[in-house]
C-alpha cells in the first residue's frame, strides 16, 4: 500500500534535488547587475559643478 | 486517537506544542520587527510586515520539511512530528498575511483588481532576473491553503490515507515555488550575501536530510531476508528483538513489524491505518502496539484496535524454531487474530 507513495516521494525529491540547486545558482548568476557607485565620477561631477559656479 | 470527529482533539501534548510554537513565532516577529523599524526608518509598516511574515513562513516551512527525515534518522525528534499539522496551518496563515500585505502594497493602487494585477502585471517569463516571482509565491500559497484546509482527520478518513498523503506531498512543490520566489524576487533586489547564504543553507539542509533519510530507509528495504524451503522467512534470533519493541523487515516491498512482548512473538503490517506511520518504530504500551506518530493502538495478536476504535492492520503468522523467529510472508486480512509464538524459557534468556 505504501510502496507506490514512497516511489512517488523518491521521484519528487530526486527532481527537486536536481532542479532547485540549478535554479538557485542560475538565479544568482543572472541576477541584476546594479551600477556601483563610482567615487571618481562623483569627484569629477563635483569639480565640474564647482568650475561652472565660478 | 479518537473514535469520533472533533474540531481538534486537544490534549496536554498538543497544548504544550502549540504554546511553544506561538511563543516562538511571536518572539521571532518581535525580534524582526523592532530592529527593522529602527534600522529602516523609511520603510512602511506594510513593508516590515511583508518581510517579517514572509521570512517566518519560509523558515517554518524549512522546519516542517526537516521534521520527517529527522524522525527517520533519530527518534528523539518524534515529539515534533506529533502536531506537525498545526505547524502547517500556521505556515499558511503567515503566508496569507505576507500575500495580503503584498497585494495591498504593490497591486491595490491601480485601476485593476489586485488579484488580476498580480497575475498580469509582469509577464517576463523569459527573463530570470525579471521573472514574475510574485506569481510563484501565489502558487505556493494556493498549495499551502489546500493542505491547511484538508489537514483535519475528517479529510484524512474520507480521502483515505494514500490520497491524503499524495495531496500533502504537494508541500515539496510549494517549497520549490518558494525557493524560486525568493531567488528570483528578494535575492534579485537585495545584495546582502547573508540572505544568499541563508537561502542556500536552507536548501542544502532540506535536500541533505532527505538524502540521508532515504539512505537509512534503503538499508532496511535492501536487507536480505533469507527464506527457507517452505517459503517462510528467517527473521532473526529471538534475543535480537528487544522486549515490547519490534524488528522490521521488508517482505515483497512492504514492511512487517515483528513484536516481542510478555514471552510471545506476533507480527503485523508496519503501516498504521491513520497516517501510514511506522508501527515497528513504536512500542507496546498497555498491551497494545502504539504508533510513534500519533499514538494509534493495535492489539498485537489480531492487529485490531481495542474497542471502541475500528482500525485494523494485516497480521502475519510467526514461528520459533531453534531460538530463531520465522515469518510466513502471506498476510492475513486486517484484524485477523493469530496465535502468537510462545518463547520457551531457555529462549527468553538466549
Amino acid at each position: 500500500m505504501i510502496q507506490p507513495l514512497r516511489k512517488y516521494h523518491r521521484r519528487i525529491l530526486f527532481l527537486l534535488g536536481v532542479l532547485l540547486p540549478l535554479l538557485f545558482a542560475a538565479g544568482l548568476l543572472f541576477r541584476h547587475k546594479w551600477p556601483k557607485e563610482n567615487p571618481s565620477a562623483t569627484l569629477q561631477t563635483s569639480a565640474a559643478s564647482a568650475d561652472t559656479s565660478r | 486517537m479518537s473514535h469520533q470527529y472533533q474540531a481538534i482533539g486537544w490534549n496536554r501534548q498538543k497544548r504544550v506544542y502549540d504554546l511553544v510554537l506561538l511563543a516562538g513565532i511571536s518572539t521571532y516577529l518581535a525580534l524582526f520587527l523592532a530592529p527593522s523599524a529602527l534600522l529602516f526608518s523609511t520603510a512602511t509598516a506594510e513593508t516590515l510586515i511583508i518581510r517579517a511574515s514572509g521570512s517566518a513562513a519560509f523558515l517554518l516551512l524549512h522546519l516542517i520539511l526537516c521534521i520527517g527525515p529527522l524522525c527517520r534518522l533519530q527518534p528523539a525528534f518524534l515529539p515534533l512530528l506529533y502536531n506537525r499539522r498545526h505547524l502547517g496551518v500556521i505556515t499558511f496563515l503567515l503566508g496569507a498575511v505576507h500575500g495580503t500585505f503584498s497585494l495591498i502594497q504593490f497591486h491595490s493602487f491601480g485601476d485593476k483588481n489586485p488579484l488580476v494585477s498580480l497575475l498580469i502585471s509582469n509577464r517576463n517569463f523569459a527573463s530570470l532576473p525579471d521573472f514574475p516571482f510574485q506569481q510563484l509565491g501565489f502558487l505556493a500559497l494556493i498549495i499551502l491553503f489546500l493542505m491547511a484546509a484538508t489537514s483535519h482527520d475528517f479529510w484524512l478518513r474520507n480521502l483515505t490515507p494514500p490520497i491524503w498523503k499524495s495531496l500533502h506531498m504537494l508541500v515539496y512543490f510549494a517549497y520549490a515555488f518558494l525557493v524560486a520566489h525568493v531567488t528570483l524576487g528578494l535575492l534579485q533586489s537585495e545584495t546582502n550575501p547573508v540572505l544568499v547564504v541563508m537561502t542556500g543553507s536552507g536548501l542544502v539542509l532540506v535536500l541533505g536530510l532527505h538524502l540521508a533519510a532515504a539512505r537509512h530507509e534503503n538499508r532496511i528495504d535492501r536487507n536480505p531476508t533469507p527464506s527457507t524451503s517452505d517459503g517462510s522467512i528467517d527473521v532473526c534470533a529471538v534475543s535480537e528483538i528487544p522486549e515490547k519493541c519490534a524488528r522490521v523487515i521488508s517482505v515483497n516491498g512492504e514492511r512487517v513489524a515483528i513484536f516481542r512482548y510478555d514471552g510471545k512473538i506476533s507480527a503485523l503490517s508496519n503501516i498504521c491505518r491513520h497516517q501510514n506511520g511506522p508501527l515497528g518504530e513504536g512500542r507496546i504500551i498497555n498491551g497494545c502496539v502504539t504508533c510513534p506518530w500519533h499514538g494509534y493502538q493495535y492489539l498485537p495478536e489480531s492487529g485490531a484496535s481495542p474497542p471502541p476504535f475500528t482500525e485494523k492492520v494485516e497480521t502475519f503468522q510467526t514461528a520459533i524454531v531453534n531460538h530463531r523467529v520465522f515469518l510466513n510472508p502471506t498476510p492475513h486480512a486486517p484484524g485477523t487474530p493469530l496465535r502468537p509464538s510462545v518463547i520457551s524459557e531457555p529462549e527468553k534468556f538466549a
